[in-house]
């Protein structure tokens, strides 16, 4: 008692220190006993001192008639650490302080409405929506405001009719309360209710941002002419929102009801208004400025669409964009190169290959030669793809750069090229496989690929060093040639495993059952990627003595082994298989059970009923989330009741995220 | 800029919260879902070298290898940044220089202990650790002193850089000629750090997540531990704000980046508003008990 005493003194130490030590010291006495002490702790003068307090008491199990206490602490009025310190131990508690709150909701003294009401905000509960509803009309505007805004928080549909009949009140303060409410709960709703607001200066950016919500394809007409509107966050809004309607509908749709709309603003104003608007630090606003930008097509956005390629967040929008504009952004690329920095010089020579620009062959040529090695290698790849013959001579220049990724770049660029000029490949390569360079005769197996010369191939499988022959059986197998399969099995005996699983995998391609024997001696090796490369490929022969030596192995498999023998199950198929993958589902390992749920639904519907119940109340979340997928994919509509039930039940965001997607699929 | 091309293969959601997990899991590093799209480019590397065809075999490769050590490592390779430079926020070296290290010296010297430990945790390729080497050699005042600098970082490529000690022009954005002249000899265009730098730093392997091993550093005065922080979540900042107290020595320094701070993440540290900069403190306790630390 006497440390207790001394504790409860040091709260009242002039050294911040000393009081928050006091603080975690009075955790090990029973709250009965500290709890004036620490309810004192939670207004001290030092921000460390009250966060130590809070943590403590959001530990404790509070009784009801210590939440009251606690409430009271909001009626301090000289001391606004104390009422945050409150605020925050009350949001913390959660559920517990529910019932306890519910009354205060209605308290005499305004400033406490409003916390609680934030409270309730925070907390989310779904019994506070009527008591939030209900203090819509309360007198104080703060009140009133702040039980529209923790409505739109906690996102109940119920609370949509409430803030729609107040939306006549001649109030912009609490109207942008609404509209912002409506777009957090995002339950459709009739545009015509929204729609006048958007004439309102002030209300305008609230009231675009509500339709991208709430809105569907009657918001368009509404949004296009938004694109317009002088005051750029309003644009913004009109353009994110046009954007995410564009994008919750089908790519017809869209390409009917939103597209002409945009490409009728190709050369008026509104690109210039729209290019203004990606000034902003909001990533998401600037993606749908550009996409927008992207289907209006209009010249003026390449060189902002160029800066955009920069910022990894927006390169595939900005290319998507430039490959939406066509060949008519030759010119300006061709133009831009010149004094273009290093990253725009690379996404230039990128753009000429992936959009297949002619026009470029001059700027490429420069290209190949650039100081920065990621130039040369855009350059390079994108004389491949342009099937520029002319240039293999600098090509093989660059087989010598000191560049890794140049030199990797040239020899894909080289493969490209071989069916058009298959001599001049031809002799590259030969040249490279004598070379005393591994990676010469790595880079001299992948032409060979291109050459599909598997007499070549299977000389390089016999060289000394691993990474060449593990090259040239990975390149035979992407061959798939049926002539290979003696130099194949041939390679399952390399004493590197990577060799071996090269091999294995590629006898699944290419081989028939005459491979079998050896994919079944396979499965004892010592390696267990190996063992998994030899049941995928023995999954693929099939037959009587595959299916056994899987069954076998399905006794003490687990892991990636046990994944790969289920996955060599469903490709054999057949009841004893579709038995087998049942049982799998009451495997421990969630992944064994998305992949036998995988295998079971090419197979059909019929297992869903038996296991639904279990696999929507599965403890993984990636396996529920995995099983509501596949059961709206086989049911289609009829999957709906079971949907809505698994989303009532659901706790983790990304699947109810996924149930709901699914949910408007099919409505 | 670096630019690469569009990845190949794409991450679904649950991939991608999978493997997000994993690494967090791994070292705390957090990826929210606005970066999938680098995460997924990223990845594209390691699956198109290891000749995997999706992320969920991938996946599967982390979780079932026994060697998933090895690729975690490359992993984190491709996915830490690492640009950085010497003498970066010049106010906080200041505050260093000026304010943090004649208070500890001081101290020391009451004691006669004349023993100074930093660490640079996250050091990337090694400008950091380096960079104090050189401000305390500038001070010309601990002649006679033990002086150990640990720069340590999760990427194996980074610290291959850092032990190599030749630097690029970029690495100078803010570095006076006569640090250069005095610290570095030119080579083929880049400049070597001169050895009496390097013999005060010693750079090593860790995972902040890795407790054990931190302990193994031993107590720090001093730790610097800038823009490191930003990438975990709170549950992982935590963590790793709490090694560091354990870490120093009571009335050590935790220097973080100048946009870090530790409200939400800790009380532990005092807030020192020094002339040059705002840094944190392990506050004395001496024999006080209570400490949960």
């Amino acid at each position: 008692m006497y440390k207790l005493q001394n504790l409860k003194d040091a709260l009242f130490s002039p050294d911040e220190e000393t009081r928050r030590l006091a603080v975690i010291g009075l955790s090990e006495y029973p709250i009965a006993k500290t709890k004036g002490s620490l309810f004192q702790a939670l207004g001290d003068a030092s921000w460390r001192v009250r966060k130590e307090a809070v943590e403590l008491l959001s530990r404790i199990d509070f009784s009801p008639g210590m939440t009251e206490e606690l409430v009271t602490l909001l009626r301090s009025q000289d001391n606004a650490g104390m009422r945050n310190a409150a605020v925050e131990v009350l949001v913390r508690l959660g559920e517990k302080a529910v019932p306890v709150l519910h009354p205060y909701v209605k308290d005499a003294d305004h400033d406490v409405r409003k916390f609680i009401i934030d409270i309730m905000g925070s907390i989310g509960n779904a019994s506070f929506v009527p008591l939030l509803i209900d203090a819509l009309d309360d007198p104080d505007a703060n009140v009133s405001v702040a039980a529209v805004e923790n409505l739109g928080k906690i996102g109940d549909h119920r609370a949509v009719d409430p803030l729609l009949n107040l939306l006549d009140k001649p109030d912009v303060w609490l109207q942008y309360a609404i509209l912002e409410a409506l777009g957090r709960i995002a339950v459709p709703v009739q545009v015509s209710a929204i729609a006048p607001l958007a004439a309102h200066g002030l209300l305008k950016k609230a009231a675009y941002e509500c339709l991208g919500a709430v809105g569907g394809i009657e918001a368009v007409p509404i949004l296009l002419s938004g694109l317009g509107e002088k005051a750029k966050n309003a644009r913004r809004a009109a353009a994110f929102a046009l954007d995410k309607i564009r994008d919750t509908m089908p790519a017809r749709i869209a390409e009917e009801a939103v597209d002409p709309g945009l490409r009728e603003l190709q050369g008026t104003p509104v690109v210039e208004l729209l290019l203004e608007c990606l000034s902003t630090p909001d990533t998401a606003v600037r993606k749908a400025v550009v996409k927008i930008l992207g289907v209006i097509g209009d010249k003026r956005a390449a060189g902002e669409l160029l800066r955009g390629c920069g910022d990894y967040r927006l390169r595939s929008c900005c290319l998507q964009a430039f490959q939406a504009m066509g060949e008519i952004i030759t010119p300006f690329l061709e133009k831009e190169y010149y004094d273009a920095d290093e990253g725009e010089r690379c996404i230039i020579t990128y753009l000429c290959g992936e959009m297949g620009l002619q026009g470029c062959t001059s700027l490429l040529a420069q290209g190949m030669l650039d100081a920065l090695p990621a130039v040369r290698k855009e350059a390079v790849v994108a004389c491949g793809k342009l099937g520029l013959v002319d240039f293999i001579p600098d090509i093989i220049d660059l087989l010598d750069d000191f560049d890794e990724d140049v030199r990797e770049g040239a020899v894909v660029a080289l493969a490209r090229l071989a069916e058009l000029d298959k001599k001049a490949v031809e002799g590259v390569a030969e040249v490279l496989a004598f070379d005393k360079d591994p990676e010469k005769r790595r880079d001299a197996a992948h032409l060979f690929g291109a050459l599909k010369d598997t007499e070549r191939l299977s000389l390089l499988m016999k060289d000394e060093d691993v990474t060449v022959r593990k090259t040239a059986v990975g390149t035979l197998a992407d061959l798939k040639n049926k002539a290979s399969t003696g130099h194949l099995l041939m390679a399952l005996v390399d004493e590197d495993p990577e060799v071996r699983i090269s091999a294995a995998l590629a006898l699944g391609e290419t081989a028939g059952a005459d491979a079998v024997d050896s994919l079944l001696l396979l499965l004892k090796d010592e390696n267990p990627w190996v063992r998994c490369a030899a049941l995928k490929s023995l999954g693929k022969l099939k037959g009587r003595k595959a299916l056994h030596a899987v069954e076998t192995i399905l006794e003490n498999a687990e892991g990636a082994v046990m994944i790969a023998a289920i996955e060599a199950l469903g490709e054999m198929g057949g009841g004893r298989a579709q038995g087998l993958l049942e049982r799998a589902l009451r495997n421990e390992d969630e992944e064994v059970v998305k992949t036998a749920m995988s295998l079971l639904a090419r197979n059909g519907e019929q297992w869903l009923g038996k296991y639904r119940e279990a696999l929507i109340l599965h403890p993984n979340w990636g396996v529920r989330n995995h099983f509501v997928k596949l059961m709206a994919d086989l049911m289609g509509k009829e999957a709906g009741p079971y949907l809505r039930k698994a989303l009532e039940r659901e706790v983790d965001d990304l699947v109810k995220g996924q149930i709901r997607d699914l949910l408007e699929r099919y409505e | 800029m670096i630019f690469s091309a569009e990845s190949e293969i794409s991450m679904s959601d649950e991939e991608f919260r999978l493997i997000r997990d994993l690494i967090h899991s791994h070292c705390g590093i957090f990826f929210d879902h606005d970066t999938k799209y680098l995460l997924e480019k990223r990845l594209c590397k390691r699956l198109a070298l290891l000749r995997i065809g999706s992320f969920r075999e991938y996946y599967h490769f982390l979780k079932y290898n026994r060697g998933s050590d090895h690729e975690l490592s490359d992993l984190m390779d491709v996915l830490t940044t690492n640009e950085t430079y010497f003498f970066r926020e010049s106010f906080q070296l200041k505050a260093f220089t000026d304010e943090i290290i004649p208070e500890i010296k001081a101290r020391k010297e009451k004691i006669g202990d004349r023993e100074l430990r930093i660490w640079s945790a996250g050091c990337s390729t090694g400008e950091e650790p380096y960079t104090i080497a050189m401000l305390l050699l500038d001070m010309q005042c601990f002649n006679d002193w033990r002086i150990e600098i640990v720069g340590t970082d999760i990427s194996h490529r980074v610290l291959h850089h850092a032990r190599k000690a030749v630097y690029g022009r970029s690495s100078f954005r803010t570095t006076q000629s006569y640090h250069v002249r005095r610290y570095f000899t030119e080579q083929d265009e880049c400049f070597r750090i001169a050895d009496q730098v390097k013999r005060l730093v010693t750079v090593s392997h860790l995972n902040l997540f890795d407790e054990n091993r931190v302990v193994l550093l031993g107590k720090m005065d001093v730790i610097f531990c800038r823009n490191v922080i930003i990438y975990f979540d709170q549950i992982a900042k935590k963590r790793v704000v709490e090694t560091f107290y354990k870490t120093l020595r009571e009335g050590g320094y935790l220097l973080l980046g100048h946009a870090e701070s530790l409200l939400n993440t800790s009380t532990a540290f005092a807030l020192r508003h020094l002339k040059n900069d705002m840094v944190y403190q392990r506050p004395y306790t001496g024999e006080k008990s209570g400490s949960r630390l």
